[in-house]
């Protein structure tokens, strides 16, 4: 009996591990961005001249 | 006979007086009437829910309508923003009229009357004084909150509050709002160009001393942010609601009537 | 019996090990959503939006300009002379960005992944994993807007006051005290928050330019970098940089990273305490007692706190950071299927926001007299907590010595505070 509930504790604390330590909120999409005129535009904005 | 030489002499003097002040060398104005076409927005009473100082804040014993949409009996409008454009790619003037050098000293006031902003739309320019009135018998605060500026400020009751605002211009209004009675609202534009009218309760506005040359001026209401469908004879809006004008050296340009429809401030 | 449990025990956790820990590549920053449905809901028709073009174009801009999580950049546009030196320096961001790592022989790296993603987010949009569940909501950086601070609104805070957070905590939130990290490591916090705020300012910005936009790129690359790598012409050229000068120069520099520069300098004077707020003069007991009476009369701070101070006056308003979205698409807070639409790109529920309980004796924004002095002369920046523009340095040291004699008062024991929002109504 003792084992028995241990073991059952065991999976519930795997459990509630997995999903604190897992879960993430990843609801808002991730920045899209392209990564070519993401270096064009930076060599312009390094070529400005900015006063 | 005297009597009838004096009077014309005033009369011309006062003509070539105000036909000064009117238009000065190198300077024009702009003028116009705002009407709104179709049918006007009906405005919701105030969302004042059980409010403790419900009391104080209903007029005649009833709860007040909204101010979002206000017109004469002619349904011309009030509170429309008539401004020079100074947003992306704009051209703005680099000296602005000595005239307005005194606008900056002036102490503007914003007053709060039985829980509502008065004036309802204001312009202030970069560094004015602001004094925040309350005739009310019940404590506010006001809450400006623009693109450039914030201040909340707490105005006890029968009192007022001086600020002074910051140096930044902003492009176009901001809110005005009261945390203690939510349904207050006023707007406010800040910004160091002066050429700005706000339409009067006859939809009338007017800038005054613009320099002669080609600038572009912008329609703004509350309630219909860019006026992009307002209808200006001769000119065509374009989708933030400015239109290009040429402003003549001592001349008054006349837009005329302007005629917006009731559609555009439902948004 | 027992081996049946056991093989279950070791099964199901494999499973679990296996399906629900997967880990993505390299942490990515996040779009700002809530704010691109807030701007088509503002300013469009009901089921009109956006082109979707403009997600990647505003995360191009992002990235050409802050780079990325594991790879931060700032933007010194003037090279070495830059100004923004004073505030950001590289060798800080690469501290707290990136991976965090625990070899003690190398230099420290990953701090911020360490210690404050988890409720912060990688972002710094207050939507980390644990922020769901914390009273109040971790901040959202990206407004731009900090509570506890020794500048007036719309200034930002000084290094000093971020510092005095991460070393404090803020008592009666989740926010812990970071004491036990040494000096340099708070700094390159410090500065990377700032840079996280910067950084999400600017793409709010980038989101409030496309309404007035119609179609057109915020910025055309198109008109310098030709497909058939012709020379772009002087009017493409002149067209382009204009774009630069209004996007980066006036969104970036002017609106936002020279106000960071500027802050110090806005700093509030802290006007010295009459003497009788000294405990121990003669006088305190009637300093207090005037102190009360402002509370109620000029003060107007029962409004909120209430009689009692115990925090149960107007209940019914909400933060900036709420209101922000809230209030622009005529959103009913208590009803969510009005705001499904921004649930669904991980808005938060609105929770309205509590006016402090003034009998407990532990305050957010640090307990010295001079911080309470600043919240009442100040306001509490996106909160409803108004400044005391029309108090004298003096008056505002009695409502201090009344609010801090409180917790001991016997007058005030009585009120215990209501349930929240009952009726969402005050007093």
């Amino acid at each position: 009996m003792v084992i028995r509930n241990s073991c059952f504790l065991i999976v519930l604390i795997v459990l509630m591990g997995s999903f604190v330590g897992c879960y993430q909120r990843t609801v808002a999409p991730s920045l899209t961005f392209d990564q070519k005129n993401a270096e064009t535009l930076d060599n312009e904005i390094k070529k400005m001249e900015w006063d | 006979m005297k009597r009838v030489f004096c009077c014309t002499l005033l009369f011309v003097f006062c003509v070539s007086m105000s036909s000064v002040a009117l238009a000065q060398d190198g300077w024009g104005n702009l003028t116009g009437q705002i009407v709104i076409s179709g049918e006007v927005p009906e405005n919701q009473p105030e969302d004042v829910k059980d409010n403790p100082d419900k009391a104080v804040c209903l007029v005649d014993g009833k709860i007040p309508l909204d101010d979002g949409v206000v017109v004469n009996d002619k349904n011309q409008l009030r509170d429309v923003y008539v401004m020079m454009y100074t947003g992306r790619g704009a051209d703005t003037p680099d000296t602005y009229h000595p005239s307005y050098d005194a606008q900056k000293e002036v102490k503007l006031t914003l007053d709060n009357v039985k829980c509502r902003f008065v004036p309802k739309a204001s312009f202030a320019r970069p560094g004015q004084t602001l004094i925040l009135k309350n005739s009310d018998n019940v404590g506010h605060n006001c809450r400006i909150a623009t693109m450039e500026h914030e201040h909340n400020v707490n105005i006890v009751k029968n009192a007022a509050s001086e600020i002074v605002l910051g140096e930044e211009s902003d492009k176009i209004p901001g809110e005005v709002k009261c945390d203690i009675h939510q349904w207050m609202d006023a707007i406010i534009l800040i910004r160091d160009n002066p050429y700005v009218s706000i339409s009067d309760k006859d939809g009338k506005f007017k800038i005054e001393n613009i320099p002669a040359g080609d600038w572009k001026f912008q329609f703004w209401h509350k309630k219909g942010g860019y006026l992009k469908t307002i209808e200006v004879k001769g000119y065509e809006p374009d989708r933030r609601g400015t239109i290009e004008t040429t402003i003549k050296s001592g001349e008054t340009l006349d837009l005329g009537t302007l005629s917006l429809p009731g559609e555009a401030l439902t948004k | 019996m027992f081996r049946l449990f056991f093989q279950l025990t070791i099964i199901s956790s494999a499973l679990l090990v296996t399906a629900g820990c997967e880990r993505s590549e390299s942490p990515v920053f996040r779009f700002n959503s809530v704010e691109w449905v807030k701007q088509e809901k503002t300013h469009l028709a009901d089921g009109e939006h956006f082109s979707e073009e403009y997600k990647t174009e505003i995360g191009t801009i992002m990235t050409a300009l802050f780079g990325t999580p594991d790879d931060p950049k700032f933007p010194f546009f003037l090279g070495d002379e830059d100004p923004a030196h004073d505030i950001i320096t590289i060798d800080n961001l690469r501290m707290a960005a990136g991976p965090t790592r625990v070899d003690k022989r190398e230099p420290a790296s990953g701090l911020y992944r360490e210690h404050c993603a988890h409720c912060h987010g990688i972002t710094g949009n207050g939507a980390g994993d644990t922020a769901a569940s914390l009273e109040p909501y971790p901040r959202d950086f990206r407004l731009g807007k900090f509570k506890f601070k020794s500048t007036p609104l719309r200034s930002p805070p000084t290094d000093h006051d971020l510092t005095e957070i991460l070393v404090n905590g803020i008592p009666g939130s989740a926010m812990p005290s970071f004491r036990t990290l040494p000096p340099e490591q708070i700094q390159s916090l410090v500065e990377y928050v700032k840079y996280l705020t910067m950084r999400g300012q600017f793409e709010r910005f980038l989101l409030g330019e496309l309404a007035a936009l119609d179609g057109e790129p915020l910025i055309d690359l198109s008109l310098v970098d030709k497909p058939d790598g012709e020379e772009p012409s002087d009017d493409d050229i002149e067209e382009f940089e204009d774009q630069m000068y209004t996007v980066i120069g006036e969104g970036l520099q002017e609106r936002i990273i020279d106000r960071w520069l500027r802050t110090e300098r806005k700093v509030t004077k802290i006007e010295p305490a009459p003497p009788e707020f000294d405990l121990k003069h003669d006088g305190h007991s009637q300093f207090v007692q005037q102190g009360r009476e402002l509370f109620f009369a000029k003060g107007n701070c029962m409004q909120c706190h209430g009689d009692t101070g115990v925090g149960d006056g107007q209940l019914n308003n909400f933060d900036d950071w709420t209101n922000d979205w809230i209030k622009s698409a005529e959103v009913d807070p208590e009803d969510p299927a009005t705001y499904s639409d921004f649930s669904a790109v991980g808005a938060l529920p609105p929770r309205p926001v509590k006016p402090r309980n003034l009998t407990r004796h532990y305050y957010r924004g640090g307990d010295h007299p001079n911080d309470l002095y600043l919240r009442l002369r100040n306001g509490i920046e996106g909160t409803p907590m108004p400044a005391s523009t029309a108090m004298t340095s003096d008056e505002i040291w009695a409502v201090v010595a009344y609010v801090r004699a409180m917790p001991y008062l016997d007058s005030n024991k009585n009120g215990a505070a209501k349930p929240v929002n009952e009726k969402q109504v005050m007093r």
